[in-house]
């Protein structure tokens, strides 16, 4: 017989020799963060950037979660401040490894010495940004703000620009987040998919001014449902070019042509195992 | 049975991240590509001349990523694998010995030795360590079409900040598949299926013509598509997209529900590695003394408790072929099901990792062969087909603009951008728009190569693995130390290129170190008009 050890510990279920397998493990990221265990919002919060969260209570957990949601703020003042983490990357990244057996290259830059700010879709109803403000940016800011500087607020300011040209005036909603430090990072919870999404990061004086020191890129975050049928259109590409379509090549629609595209729609897939088994389940029911 | 005529699209994804430390005899990462030769690469090639000798007409589509390329092509690393093999055989020997009076357990090390002596003398003497050429083998008689993918996989949506990086993506992975096959990719697996709106345009320049997405980029394509995934579309540019079918992908990714998780298939998870002494497997062992995989696995699935029983290769070779049967029997259902609103036969377009056939899905390689030859003998309702025929059958498609999508968790960008690797992000773009500028300056001599190797680390550093496995938190430090080495190589380099300050001896140090992708050129790749046939679409 085999000798066997079975202490589980030696048996990873991904062992560190393993060829990494690519698909996406499982997160979960509810709209609502309400009516999670601890456990689910504690998981959020890692994945928002949260620093210091471990020790919070399921309350404090949900306060801090709820502040990254954007806020309306139809010129009025804010709220006042809760309490948050700063998510800012004062210094670079996280953990610095030691495996030995790489040599170490001298650590990435802290600053590049821009003033800049960055927005990326995650999903259709978040968006990650990143900024790094100069001494000069924060100076001439400052200098603009006057006597009201003290007193103000650093913020992100969101501008929803979908189908308009933009002004600067003309959005048809901001809000603002407050925000801290010169190079820094924010996760933005969004209140539904398919936006497009124009930042500034500035400061807001209590007089309700804000000058802002840079402007994001226009960023879109995708649709989560399909659309409604529209028009078709067909296309005939030969060797990579767009030729004309022969006269009959468009298909005419048929009794049941809605089946094939109906039948995976109706699937909530993204191909995950987890889905996978909520599917199987649903499917045995 | 005859039903209502289909297609198949079987795709394989093979890629694994370019991984190679000439400064350590050993490195434990190089094992992913040893493993997946053994496990992967190999059974694959002699399941494809298994069915060439034998008449079984087939089609597949492969992807093998410009990384993995530069790997198969690496005389450092082909002689590393020999040495690893030959390892495996020692161990196997050794086994065969120790249990040369067990009937259980006896005849399964005999089996190993066996197929490691296969894996080596296929690997030495049938291909001459060059698997490339033994996958070209088959694209060049017409069974397989191997497509490209970003030059190191890097996930394009989160790249296009400074679309220079994703065209010097796209442009490094054309180059190198002309470099290895002779001729132009017509096809690219977008990394990750990592697809946004505009992306379609960067791939037309570059003369592709098609890539493989998510069900629900298609599904959710403004206007909904009237086929759904079960024809492609063509985006805007004129560029088709194929999309996943979803059914046919559970059965065989899901490790519970699917095939992988029955009972009488091979247990990835019990190697002797663990399970042996120390004295028997020591020289298996990491620098550090860790316990690692060998590759020596004697026990099957048998059941969700850590009760295992011993693995029968004849038990689950007939499971491998009910399986075959089944989805055959499903896909044809699924067709005959699909055929009553199309106008042309359905599409099902089933694509999956490679390395799940083999590696983790130890039968995997053999259900293929069963299908094939299934698909081949016993039925004439389904045909396999390649993307590029598909096309060539059907160039009139319905146009759409699909929806930004991958294939991660929730199916958008999360995998890779959040908590735990959203800090490269920064230092990504910086260096990207940093390489625009160095690349600006058409450097020659020297500086040319230091511009190369610029890009060289950028590549490198971008690879979507790395932010992958910082978020799934195996081998974490590895995947920080890539992207940080990689960018603070490429920085070093600039640093030094707009001082005007090159230290040769330096370059060479790295340049021998990372030398994946070693001939292309920066002026080429950033400044290069788009092809001829593509200008006036």
């Amino acid at each position: 017989m085999v000798k066997r050890r079975t202490t589980p510990a030696r048996r990873p279920r991904a062992s560190a020799a393993t060829t990494p397998r690519r698909r996406a493990a499982s997160v979960q990221r509810p709209d609502a963060v309400r009516g999670l265990t601890r456990i689910k919002l504690l998981d959020l919060a890692k994945r928002a950037g949260l620093r210091g969260y471990s020790h919070l209570s399921k309350a404090a957990l949900i306060q801090a979660l709820g502040a990254l949601t954007p806020r309306e703020t139809p010129g009025a003042a804010p709220a006042p401040e809760t309490p948050r983490p700063s998510t800012a990357l004062e210094a670079p990244p996280p953990t610095a490894p030691t495996d030995v057996r790489l040599n170490n290259e001298p650590a990435l830059p802290a600053r590049y010495g821009v003033t800049e700010l960055v927005a990326l879709p995650v999903d259709p109803v978040m968006v990650y940004l990143y900024w790094e403000l100069t001494p000069d940016a924060i100076h001439t800011a400052r200098r603009s703000l006057g006597a009201a500087w003290n007193g103000a607020v650093q913020a992100l300011r969101g501008y929803d620009v979908a189908w308009i040209e933009f002004d600067g005036t003309n959005a048809h909603r901001q809000f603002d987040i407050e925000v801290g430090g010169d190079v820094g990072s924010w996760y933005v919870h969004l209140w539904g998919p398919e936006q497009t999404l124009l930042f500034d990061i500035g400061w807001r004086a209590s007089d309700g001014r804000f000058v802002a020191a840079a402007r994001s890129n226009l960023v879109r975050t995708p649709r989560n449902a399909p659309c409604e049928t529209g028009e078709e259109r067909w296309m005939t590409v030969r060797d990579g070019r767009i030729v004309p379509t022969p006269a009959g090549a468009i298909p005419k629609p048929a009794e049941g042509a809605a089946r094939a595209g109906a039948l995976p729609g109706e699937l909530p897939w993204s191909g995950t195992l987890a889905e996978l088994r909520g599917l199987a389940k649903g499917r045995a029911r | 049975m005859t039903g209502q005529p289909g297609y198949l699209c079987l795709i394989l994804h093979a890629h694994l991240p370019f991984v190679r430390h000439p400064e350590h005899p050993e490195f434990l990462e190089e094992n992913w590509l040893y493993e997946a030769i053994t496990d992967t690469y190999l059974p694959l090639l002699d399941v494809l001349s298994g069915l060439e000798s034998d008449g079984a007409r087939f089609r597949l589509t492969m992807t093998l990523t410009p990384s993995l390329l530069a790997m198969f092509g690496d005389s450092l690393l082909r002689a590393r694998y020999v040495r690893y093999i030959e390892k495996r055989i020692d161990l196997a020997r050794a086994e065969e010995y120790r249990l040369r009076d067990d009937a259980a357990f006896g005849p399964l090390a005999a089996f190993y030795r066996e197929r490691f002596e296969r894996a080596r003398d296929a690997f030495v003497h049938r291909h001459r360590q060059d698997l490339t050429a033994a996958f070209a083998g088959f694209q060049d008689r017409g069974s397989l079409e191997i497509i490209t993918c970003a030059a190191t996989h890097g996930f394009l949506p989160l790249l296009a900040l400074v679309p220079s990086a994703v065209r010097s993506q796209i442009r490094v992975a054309v180059e190198e598949y002309r470099r290895a096959f002779g001729r132009r990719p017509r096809g690219i697996w977008l990394p990750e299926c990592g697809y946004a709106p505009g992306l379609d345009r960067v791939l037309r320049d570059e003369d592709l013509r098609f890539f493989v997405m998510e069900s629900h980029g298609m599904l959710r394509a403004r206007p909904r598509p009237r086929f759904g995934v079960h024809a492609p579309v063509y985006c805007p540019s004129g560029v088709a997209a194929f999309g996943r079918d979803a059914e046919s992908s559970k059965q065989v990714w899901s490790a519970v529900e699917g095939y992988p998780g029955n009972p009488d298939y091979r247990e990835y998870y019990r190697d002797v590695g663990f399970d042996l002494d120390l004295d028997a497997i020591h020289l298996f062992l990491a620098g550090d003394g860790t316990r690692l995989n060998t590759g020596i696995k004697y026990y099957r699935i048998t059941g969700r408790t850590d009760h295992k029983e011993v693995y029968v290769p004849s038990r689950a070779r007939e499971r491998a072929a009910e399986h075959a049967g089944n989805f055959l029997f499903n896909r044809r259902h699924q067709i005959d099901y699909l055929a009553a609103g199309m106008d042309r036969p359905p599409l099902i377009v089933a694509p999956y990792d490679a390395e799940l056939f083999g590696h983790w899905w130890f039968e995997g390689p053999q259900w293929l062969d069963f299908l094939f030859r299934k698909l081949h003998f016993d039925q004439s309702q389904i045909e396999t087909i390649t993307p590029s025929e598909y096309l060539e059958r059907h160039p009139t498609n319905q146009v759409v603009e699909p929806s930004a999508s991958s294939w991660g968790h929730n199916g958008y960008n999360e995998v890779w951008l959040n908590g735990a690797n959203d800090w490269i992000y920064r230092h990504l773009h910086h260096a990207s728009r940093r390489m625009e500028a160095l690349a600006a300056r058409a450097p020659t001599g020297v500086r040319k190569r230091a511009a190369a190797q610029a890009l060289r680390e950028l590549l490198l550093a971008q690879a979507s693995d790395w932010a992958f496995i910082m978020k799934t938190g195996t081998m974490v430090p590895y995947a920080i130390k890539r992207t940080t080495d990689h960018l603070a190589r490429f920085h070093r380099l600039y640093d030094q290129f707009v001082a005007d300050r090159l230290d040769e001896g330096a370059l060479r140090e790295i340049e021998e170190r990372d030398t994946c992708f070693p001939g292309f050129d920066v002026d080429r790749i950033f400044h290069a008009p788009e092809p001829t046939s593509q200008e006036t679409v």
